[in-house]
């Protein structure tokens, strides 16, 4: 077979097909691109799992950095009414895994925190610009709902189509989903309000 | 690299993706949802997740190449 | 011009009296400021293998009861099923459980140390008056939950949580009143 780079990451990700396997590890066997592909994605997913365990806000550090503007969290999330799904979720993960903000002014505070192995709490969510803030008290409340209610449903719905083979898994992705919305709305309210 | 620059640049690179794609991500990636499940749970067929996914990761994999996998600390989705 | 200064007065008083009446003892501040302790305190007493809140604390003052704390918490997260594990096997499941248990005597000691806790900062509460806590814990539908309490409620009046934490009076349990329900 010869390269493909679709198949590739398929088998990067786990979701190629058994039959198809063998051929593809034939392939890589005597294909350095192809390996070197793999590697390189492997690489990927490394580093962006390899973020802080952090838990905002707790132990938010603040760097001065033009390119994290206040408006970093619009592009997470979307306005008008098709927003994405999971949108409080990503905003929380955004938050969770994006652990930095912009304070454009007193860069001195910031820095002074940052050891480089740990990142120290060293300036309050409190600083977060307020239109943020209320932006996103507003959207995660409105829309974090109605979201997780369209999942929920989804969920519902296969639920009772499913055989029993699969209904155990998705009633463990429903009760893992509820539990991130719960986790949500704790880490929301405190990055909020403390 | 300090694990604070590794966490810098995956925050770069994580903002250059368009919405979908970075939905993509973190379904797929971080939260490990099969493909049928995105499509599930996003409303499109499996064809467009995947699609979405696939240049998200050659985004970030050209983006992230300079960035060694060892530094870092750790990711636990809570 | 007598006459209504008279009952302009009159009605001044009223009102007055009225006020005294309708304010609550305590503020929104205060209690608010007691729900985040709550969940600051649940998620950090145990060091190792903490709980986890899952529903913040809300706390509520009623007039001529006390206040009431609710929150809703996770015994032992790290044995939470998730769809992304492999699932547990029977033995887990038993052992699962007995870990289960242990923590919730835990975190039913915990609880009384809460009330304590909470006595001796909500001053303006009177001492007749009574303070309760109520945790609700979840469960997975797929872990052996028989038997185990999805919501333990305590309380007692404010004056008895004073006096244990003092020494004095009836011991704790006499006086603490704790319902399960399953």
């Amino acid at each position: 077979m010869s390269c493909s780079p679709e198949q590739l990451k398929d088998y990067f990700l786990g979701e190629l097909s058994p039959a198809e396997r063998p051929t593809l590890e034939s392939h890589l066997a005597l294909c350095v691109a192809c390996r070197d592909e793999l590697a390189s994605l492997g690489n990927t997913r490394t580093v962006l799992l390899s973020l802080p365990d952090e838990e905002p806000p707790r132990r938010i550090a603040f760097v001065s950095d033009k390119v994290f503007e206040p408006r970093w969290w619009q592009r997470i999330w979307r306005s008008g009414p098709q927003l994405g799904f999971l949108s409080a979720a990503m905003l929380a993960t955004a938050i969770l895994i994006h652990a930095f903000v912009v304070r454009p002014e007193g860069p001195s505070i910031a820095r002074a925190g940052i050891t480089g192995a740990h990142l120290q709490p060293t300036a309050s969510p409190a600083d977060l610009d307020n239109r943020v803030r209320a932006e996103v008290a507003r959207a995660m409340t409105e829309n974090e709902t109605k979201q997780m209610s369209r999942v929920l449903e989804l969920v519902d719905t296969k639920l009772r189509q499913s055989d029993d083979r699969n209904g155990q898994t998705l009633v463990l992705i429903r009760e893992y989903l509820e539990r991130i919305d719960k986790r949500n709305a704790v880490v929301a309210k405190r990055v909020l309000y403390e | 690299m300090l694990p604070i620059e590794v966490s810098l640049a995956v925050e770069r690179a994580l903002t250059v993706l368009s919405d979908d794609q970075r939905e993509a991500v973190i379904l797929k990636i971080y939260q490990g949802f099969k493909f049928e499940e995105m499509a599930d749970i996003l409303g499109c067929p499996v064809s467009t997740a995947k699609s979405r996914l696939y240049t998200a990761l050659d985004l970030l994999k050209e983006m992230l190449t300079s960035v060694p996998p060892e530094s870092g600390s750790g990711f636990r989705l809570k | 011009m007598k006459r209504s200064l008279k009952y302009g007065a009159a009605s001044l008083c009223c009102l007055a009296a009225l006020g005294a009446a309708i304010a609550p003892r305590i503020t929104r501040t205060n209690l608010q400021t007691l729900e985040h302790s709550t969940d600051f305190s649940f998620e950090n007493v145990l060091k190792e293998d903490p709980m986890s809140i899952l529903g913040s604390t809300r706390a509520v003052y009623l007039e001529g009861y006390g206040v009431v704390f609710s929150a809703e918490v996770e015994l032992v997260p790290r044995l939470t099923p998730n769809p992304f594990r492999p699932p547990f096997t029977r033995e887990e499941i038993t052992r699962n459980k007995e870990t289960k248990r242990t923590r919730v005597s835990f975190l039913k000691d915990h609880m009384r140390n809460m009330l304590v806790d909470y006595a001796t900062k909500l001053e303006t509460i009177p001492l007749t008056e009574n303070i309760a806590l109520a945790v609700s814990i979840p469960y997975s539908k797929v872990e052996d939950a028989a038997g185990m309490p999805r919501q333990i409620v305590m309380s007692a009046p404010r004056k008895a949580l004073i006096e244990a934490k003092a020494g004095r009076g009836q011991s704790m349990s006499a006086t603490l009143k704790m319902q399960e329900f399953f």
